[in-house]
């Protein structure tokens, strides 16, 4: 788990409810294909035995997230837009990286690392939540109990083997700087709505700007062309 | 020498590789990142091909872009900048991307592989679809070309005509934002699916309810001149949402949840409106078309040809002796037709058909992967036929991973689950626990050519798109008896029809004709909201998720293992 939303349910709100279910859930699926990623490409056929298990489980995860989720929007009529999962979604919420999975970027050792601190980040997380659903919606919680307790397990599994393939300075240090870099990524994903508030009236000053010449420009669009492979210039991106 | 064409950054993205003679393979980027409908930039299918292939700069002829990157962006703005207050939020976020879009496009295939400028060709977004449309006749010149779409380049529906000499001529063409697609995907979006994802779910939908609506959607879409009435729609001033409060007014509050029953009937008639303008407009676009070119035979292709729903209804209208929709009618097919278009750049012809199947194979994909650590043998591949006939005849459900790979969105037999169709309880099974589809959504039937007869009716002008489930047919008396479960509310199903002896399915039909199951149910191998599968760490993930326990290979039939 990477990026979770900060929630602070003090009343029963199903939209937000079903917004961090969502997000719970992305987060998941987004871990899933991390883990199937590294199983695809370690070159050890026990350890990807371990991330297949590793990934059916995040899977298993994504879908009880999912169902809470649909079964709160059923009660509660809703079915908007940004509770929705919709996969290609990941990339621009920052779930994967678009151009690498974090198995192509780190060596396994850091591998190990990165996902225990994220396991234990999203187990923290997890428990504020589970509180609300505890309050709110009860028969909810012995799912969230026992992906709980996956997420410890994972977590345990993850730092077990790289405190084993770590000297105890080196693990110290990157689980230290594993921590941080997650904390800059949620801090950044805060912020995002702060910083388009700087850029986007710049943004639109720039448009305004263009808006007079363009306004007098006249294109013309034809609608036919009597031999198309002869006026078209293949090497052109116009 | 090998012939490259790409289409990416805007639906799912895809690459073709063709030697031209004998080598082809199509890949999806979502095949690698898992991710359905990834439009991002085709780094990993690039890399597979690279390293299957060997390629470099001196064996590369020419790498094609699927249409024009800065055209793209361009048509867009400039509609938009015309009414810069209106349009805000759409012109901010169009300048935000204009450096992770297709402008870019040799930056990033550089990054990649390294390629001089020379060979770096740009074809057009309706050309594309064109001239991948051209790979499934044999006479192109007895055919009009019709793409619809979305929008690409600013355009929106477009007719074309190739001549024997290979003249293509553009006889016509639609601006954005007239546009029958993007009025298709506002609904969608009303209706609380997903834009690019859910219009199949719409067509389903759409049975269930009457038109009843049809003034209301007279007015939002001009199915006559092929016009939108701007006004009810926000996809071109707001990146998020796609209808006005226009819209809301004629039909209530959207993104309702279907699942509550009483929402249902509304929805299916919204769904119903918008189905009937579609088929209009497209029947109008077809006229068009005969009337500029004099061809009575047409090719459909972008992404408005997937709704199979429309070219059934079409059919029974009279109004071509044949229509043909590709497997892969959309955006990512449109690589095999850059592909096409390089091609002919450089030879002075076009490329041969391509076929069903023109994915790399199965065994190519899968060197590393080591079997018998997921998968138990329980029949030798001279047995499979008889273990497959009798699993399926127990009614268990089975996977397979055949040979190529397909193209298009829709499993042809080669990477499917399967199961008796007669077998209510497997049906069920498959498409709600397994699918996890809506009770709406119908499961595909498949079926020896020969057998198509004795329980469908169709049109014979739209009979060549059975090979690639391009269309729907009717449900004869003989199907309503014994397979009940696989006919849709309006009494259609979406048949597939098998006569290639060679191919396994093929064998295997007429295995299960000896024990009188005369139909399967196929649908894709994957889970919703996952892309089909493309390797074996694919396929056991997906298998012990879906819970199924049988998959046929080539080298036999296996069981999943507990690992």
């Amino acid at each position: 788990m990477f990026l979770i939303p900060k929630n602070n349910l003090k009343k029963f709100e199903p939209l937000r409810c079903c917004f961090v279910l969502n997000e719970f859930s992305a987060a998941e699926f987004a871990s899933a294909l991390e883990m199937l990623f590294a199983a695809k490409n370690v070159n050890d056929l026990k350890l990807s035995k371990g991330f297949i298990r590793h990934s059916l489980d995040e899977y298993k995860h994504f879908s009880i997230f999912t169902n809470i989720k649909n079964q709160i929007s059923l009660e509660h009529e809703l079915n908007n837009r940004e509770i929705r999962f919709i996969p290609i979604h990941l990339f621009a919420k920052g779930y994967i990286y678009k151009d690498k999975f974090i198995f192509e970027k780190k060596n396994i050792k850091d591998f190990a690392i990165f996902i225990g601190a994220n396991e234990e980040i999203a187990e923290k997380k997890l428990h504020n939540f589970l509180d609300n659903i505890r309050k709110f919606k009860p028969n909810h919680t012995k799912k969230i109990d026992k992906i709980l307790l996956d997420e410890e397990r994972h977590a345990k599994y993850s730092l077990t083997f790289a405190k084993k393939n770590n000297s105890k300075i080196a693990y110290f240090v990157k689980f230290s700087k594993e921590n941080l870099i997650s904390k800059l990524r949620h801090l950044y994903a805060n912020s995002l709505t702060k910083v388009s508030k700087i850029f986007n009236p710049i943004l639109y000053l720039l448009i305004l700007i263009m808006y007079l010449p363009v306004k007098f420009l006249d294109l013309d669009k034809s609608k036919e062309d009597n031999n198309v492979l002869k006026n078209i210039n293949p090497k052109s991106i116009l | 020498m090998f012939y490259i064409g790409i289409s990416a950054y805007y639906h799912e993205s895809s690459v073709f590789l063709t030697d031209g003679i004998n080598i082809n393979c199509f890949l999806k980027e979502e095949y690698f990142t898992r991710i359905k409908g990834d439009k991002s930039f085709p780094k990993r299918s690039l890399e597979f091909l690279i390293e299957k292939y060997s390629l470099n700069e001196e064996n590369i002829k020419s790498v094609c872009f699927y249409e024009k990157p800065f055209k793209s962006w361009w048509e867009i703005f400039i509609y938009s900048i015309k009414k810069p207050l209106e349009n805000k939020k759409l012109l901010i976020h169009h300048l935000k991307n204009f450096n992770t879009g297709s402008i870019f496009f040799y930056t990033h295939l550089n990054k990649i592989i390294k390629i001089s400028k020379d060979k770096i060709l740009y074809s057009s977004h309706h050309l594309s679809h064109c001239l991948y449309g051209s790979l499934y006749v044999k006479d192109v010149d007895d055919y009009a070309f019709v793409s619809c779409d979305g929008v690409g380049e600013g355009e929106t529906m477009t007719i074309y005509t190739i001549d024997t000499e290979n003249l293509i001529k553009k006889h016509w063409t639609n601006f954005y934002p007239n546009s029958i697609g993007l009025f298709y995907s506002t609904i969608t979006d009303f209706l609380g699916f997903d834009i690019n994802d859910g219009e199949f779910k719409v067509m389903s939908l759409s049975s269930y309810g009457d038109p009843v609506y049809e003034k209301e959607m007279d007015q939002i879409f001009d199915f006559e001149q092929l016009k939108i009435n701007s006004s009810y729609f926000e996809f071109q001033k707001d990146p998020e949402r796609s209808f006005s409060e226009k819209l809301i007014k004629i039909f209530g509050k959207p993104y309702l949840n279907l699942a509550i029953k009483e929402n249902f009937k509304k929805y299916s008639n919204i769904a119903s409106s918008a189905q009937l303008i579609l088929n209009k407009s497209v029947k109008n676009l077809i006229l068009k078309a005969k009337q500029l070119t004099g061809k009575n035979r047409i090719v459909l292709t972008g992404g408005v040809a997937l709704n199979c729903k429309m070219i059934h209804d079409l059919s029974k209208q009279n109004i071509f002796d044949e229509l043909i929709v590709p497997p892969s009618p959309g955006d990512s097919g449109s690589a095999i037709g850059a592909t096409n278009f390089s091609y002919f750049h450089e030879n002075n012809r076009f490329l041969k058909n391509i076929g069903l199947f023109p994915g790399p194979d199965k065994n190519q994909i899968n060197k590393k992967f080591q079997l018998n650590e997921f998968f138990k043998k329980i029949s030798k591949q001279e047995n499979s036929l008889e273990t497959a006939t009798e699993l399926i005849s127990k009614g268990h459900i089975l996977t397979t991973y055949l040979d190529k790979t397909e193209t298009g969105p829709r499993a042809l037999g080669n990477t499917s689950i399967i199961c008796n169709a007669k077998d209510k309880l497997a049906v069920e099974n498959l498409n709600n626990r397994i699918k996890k589809r809506e009770f709406y959504q119908p499961l595909a039937p498949m079926l020896l050519k020969e057998k198509f007869e004795k329980y469908f009716s169709i049109q014979d002008n739209i009979k060549n798109n059975l090979y690639s489930m391009g269309t729907l047919c009717e449900a004869k008396e003989d199907l309503k008896n014994d397979y009940f479960s696989i006919i849709h509310a309006d009494n259609t199903c979406r048949a597939q029809v098998i006569d290639n002896e060679n191919s396994f399915i093929f064998k295997l039909l007429k295995k299960l004709a000896e024990n009188n199951i005369n139909i399967i149910v196929n649908t894709s191998f994957n889970i919703s909201k996952d892309p089909m599968v493309f390797d074996l760490f694919d396929v056991y993930t997906n298998m012990r998720r879906m819970n199924i326990e049988y998959i046929i290979m080539n080298e036999g039939i296996f069981k999943v293992k507990e690992i």
